[in-house]
């Protein structure tokens, strides 16, 4: 327990010197974010709230008894060579978007000459960029690097079965952090640096997660390593919502069900069905035109003397691109060339107002729907368009209202471009009467559905009876979609919520650890 | 960590055919260097990898560890410029360091073969750290009159320079410096943009900028640099 003790003092100490540090007029706090030792009679539980195994080609990720910081256990990290991919340990906590963030932990390496890897980072993952890596330890050959402004900077070699504990101090407004390492049994720091510039020198780079692993792709460390006492922490009071289930604050039906992923889809490109959309005559058309305005963009020639409706639709592409990576810059720019090129196209006028209620200007937005609604007539792709807007300002009932007059049941479409709007519109319904909460209604779509596509509509009929209170039918139904050919892997997830709901506690946990992964396996 | 390279990739592959697209982003091969043979059974004969060549199946290839090397180089100075192409494309996957796969992709590097081309631009740096492909690189960069391989030569040297040392990467980040003060307004944006790429930064550069406010931010970067190589010492 000595161990343990050191570290909760530690954490304390560094609790008060976080809270003393604070303006005056501020209201002194700490909240643990993520407390990780790694002990118990069980291996600690994975989830999309605690962390996650990855254990690919020979890697290993383990409990180990055999060397630890506090406690009983610590985790091993082992990596093997020319396997293609590395084993890691990612950590997740509530994002922190202000304020300053502590992070503490332990760790030990075998061979300090094989490389491995630490960080902080956010939504952007770990790249150089802002919202992505904040805070990257690399441990290389010839010692222990901080990349602080995108420069290695040299810390010291690690020496081997050796405990080092690691204090970061992270102010995520400020874009700095600092860091403090102690070898084990010393009171003074190693390391005691202030002021760096996180990792890519980016103020406001948010975190959310913490990640161990051993190389980062060079595919040549045989590193084994171990970490105990991952603590993460936030210096101002937050209320974190509790657990609702085994590793997470939210079931997963409501954070990866299929209705999330129609919600991410919101405000993007609708599809070019025929020669009005860009306002060419039908005749004008060549076979394979229409399919120009299917992604990827096609390269331009290289000696200029491009189909003015290819370099257009190129533009438009890449247009829809930018705005579903939400570079709205650059996909105003596009758009902008695809207009000028083809002014007349009603399609790209329709993206223009797409990529405003995608950008959030959404003042006047349903005005303008109603605008090319008068020169359109009914054309289902608007009115989907209509509900976009009413639903991103929370007016569920009359979004549902905008699109259902073009839903019929039990229709089937005699074109394939008929069938694709169809299904724009019969998911964007599915996604409006869950969010409305009219989950009855949801099911008598899915149920019309059904027999067209059972793999999917099984699965979002699946949600809906895991939403409406119903695990025992979700589950069957989820085994339904399974067998009807749906691959889709967080399947097993939601499963894994009807399990927890139905007090199955050995099924809930072997299907969540098929995707988070488990460290129940000890060395 | 999930080091996600579709991201990245998106810009440098957009204008290139959607096979060799296909291909590059079928994703690398972490190469083994210690190259022991996975497979008992011995080489395959050429028409096998053709087949996997073609196939893009480079991770099934390099199961047979680097004793295959010599067969794929010998396949490749027997290729037309399609197959070599190909096999480029699967060099780049291995990322096996290798001096005459680098000759032999060096002597394409001023092929017109728009396919070839660009795939051995972006093999290079997969084959060799050898300073003779970085200055190749930055040479098309700022001087083939070619748009889309000067474009192209900028993504091999943002995201494919992988056996690079400490010391040629901060060798890179100067030449990419001093080509962010040239008189031409594409090489500022292109060798601004590979920098960006390394390291998720403008420090408040950009191309299109009035010379004394590019100037300021050259200073950040050349202040940049010098710290970097103080790291070196």
């Amino acid at each position: 327990m000595a161990g343990r003790v050191r570290v909760t003092a530690r954490v304390a100490i560094l609790a008060v010197l976080v809270a003393a540090s604070l303006v005056a007029s501020e209201e002194a706090a700490f909240t643990p974010l993520a407390a990780h030792f790694f002990d118990g009679e069980e291996a600690p539980t994975t989830g999309p709230d605690t962390f996650r195994i990855w254990e690919k080609a020979r890697g290993t990720v383990a409990r180990s008894s055999h060397f630890r910081w506090s406690g009983a256990w610590s985790v091993e990290i082992r990596d093997e060579p020319g396997n293609g991919d590395f084993p890691e340990l990612q950590g997740y906590f509530q994002l922190q978007g202000e304020g300053r963030l502590f992070a503490h932990f332990a760790l030990m390496v075998a061979d300090p000459r094989e490389t491995f890897n630490v960080a902080l980072a956010g939504p952007g993952w770990f790249r150089l960029a802002p919202d992505g890596l904040a805070f990257w330890l690399e441990n290389r050959e010839d010692g222990l690097v901080h990349v602080s402004d995108s420069i290695p900077k040299r810390l010291f070699r690690l020496e081997p079965f050796t405990w080092y504990v690691f204090d970061v101090l992270y102010d995520v407004e400020a874009g700095t952090y600092e860091l403090a390492i102690y070898r084990e049994q010393d009171e003074q720091p190693l390391v005691a640096l202030v002021d760096q510039p996180n990792a890519a020198s980016a103020p406001g780079s948010r975190v959310d997660k913490v990640s161990f692993i051993g190389d980062r792709g060079s595919d040549v460390s045989k590193v084994v390593y171990y970490v105990d006492d991952v603590v993460i922490g936030a210096d101002r009071a937050l209320d974190p919502p509790p657990f609702v289930a085994p590793g997470r604050r939210r079931l997963f039906v409501e954070t990866r069900g299929a209705h999330v992923g129609i919600e991410a889809r919101q405000f993007l490109c609708f599809p070019v069905v025929d020669s009005d959309d860009l306002g060419v005559p039908a005749e004008s058309l060549a076979p394979g035109d229409l399919a120009r305005f299917r992604p990827p963009p096609r390269p331009s020639p290289e000696n200029g003397d491009e189909n003015p409706l290819a370099a257009a639709a190129r533009s438009w592409v890449t247009a829809c691109s930018s705005l579903g990576r939400r570079d709205f810059a650059g996909a105003r720019s596009s758009l902008a060339a695809a207009r000028e090129t083809l002014p007349d196209a009603r399609l790209f006028a329709l993206t223009e107002l797409l990529l405003r209620g995608r950008a959030g200007e959404t003042d006047g937005l349903t005005d303008a729907i109603s605008e090319l609604e008068r020169e359109w007539a009914a054309d289902p792709r608007l009115a989907v368009a209509r509900s976009m807007a009413m639903a991103a300002a929370g007016r569920w009932d009359q979004a549902v209202a905008a699109v259902r007059p073009h839903f019929t049941m039990g229709a089937v479409q005699a074109s394939p471009e008929e069938e694709v709007l169809e299904r724009l519109v019969t998911d964007q319904l599915y996604y409006l009467l869950i969010g409305a909460g009219r989950n009855d209604e949801a099911l008598s779509v899915v149920g019309d559905r059904r027999s067209r596509d059972p793999a999917s509509w099984l699965e979002r009929e699946g949600d809906v009876h895991l939403l409406s209170g119903d695990p025992a039918a979700a589950l069957e139904t989820y085994r339904r979609a399974r067998a009807a050919g749906n691959e889709n892997r967080s399947i097993l997830l939601r499963e894994a919520d009807a399990a927890y709901l139905l007090g199955d506690a050995a099924a809930e946990r072997s299907l969540r650890e098929s995707i988070y992964g488990s460290l129940s396996r000890d060395r | 960590m999930d080091i996600p390279s579709t991201a990245r990739r998106f810009l440098c592959v957009s204008l290139l055919a959607a096979g060799l697209a296909a291909g590059l982003a079928a994703g690398d091969i972490a190469g083994a260097d210690a190259g022991v043979s996975r497979v008992e059974a011995g080489l395959p004969d050429e028409v096998e990898i053709w087949r996997l060549v073609e196939a893009r199946e480079g991770r099934v290839i390099e199961a047979y560890g680097r004793s295959v090397l010599p067969r794929l180089a010998a396949m490749y100075r027997g290729a037309d410029e399609e197959g070599r192409a190909e096999l480029a494309a699967v060099f780049y996957q291995l990322r096996w360091k290798s001096e005459e796969l680098r000759e032999l992709l060096m002597a394409d590097l001023d092929t017109q073969d728009q396919s070839l081309r660009v795939t051995v631009q972006y093999a290079l740096g997969r084959v060799s750290n050898d300073d003779v492909v970085v200055e190749a690189l930055l040479e098309t960069m700022t001087s083939d009159p070619s748009p889309l391989f000067r474009d192209k030569a900028g993504c091999g040297l943002a995201h494919d320079q992988v056996h690079l040392t400490e010391a040629q990467r901060v060798r890179l980040y100067g030449r990419l410096i001093e080509l962010m003060d040239s008189d031409d307004a594409e090489t500022r944006s292109l060798a601004s943009r590979v920098l960006h790429a390394h390291t998720g930064q403008w420090k408040g550069y950009h191309a299109g900028l009035r010379p004394e406010k590019r100037r300021e931010s050259l200073e950040r970067w050349s202040a940049w640099l010098e710290e970097y190589e103080s790291q070196l010492e």
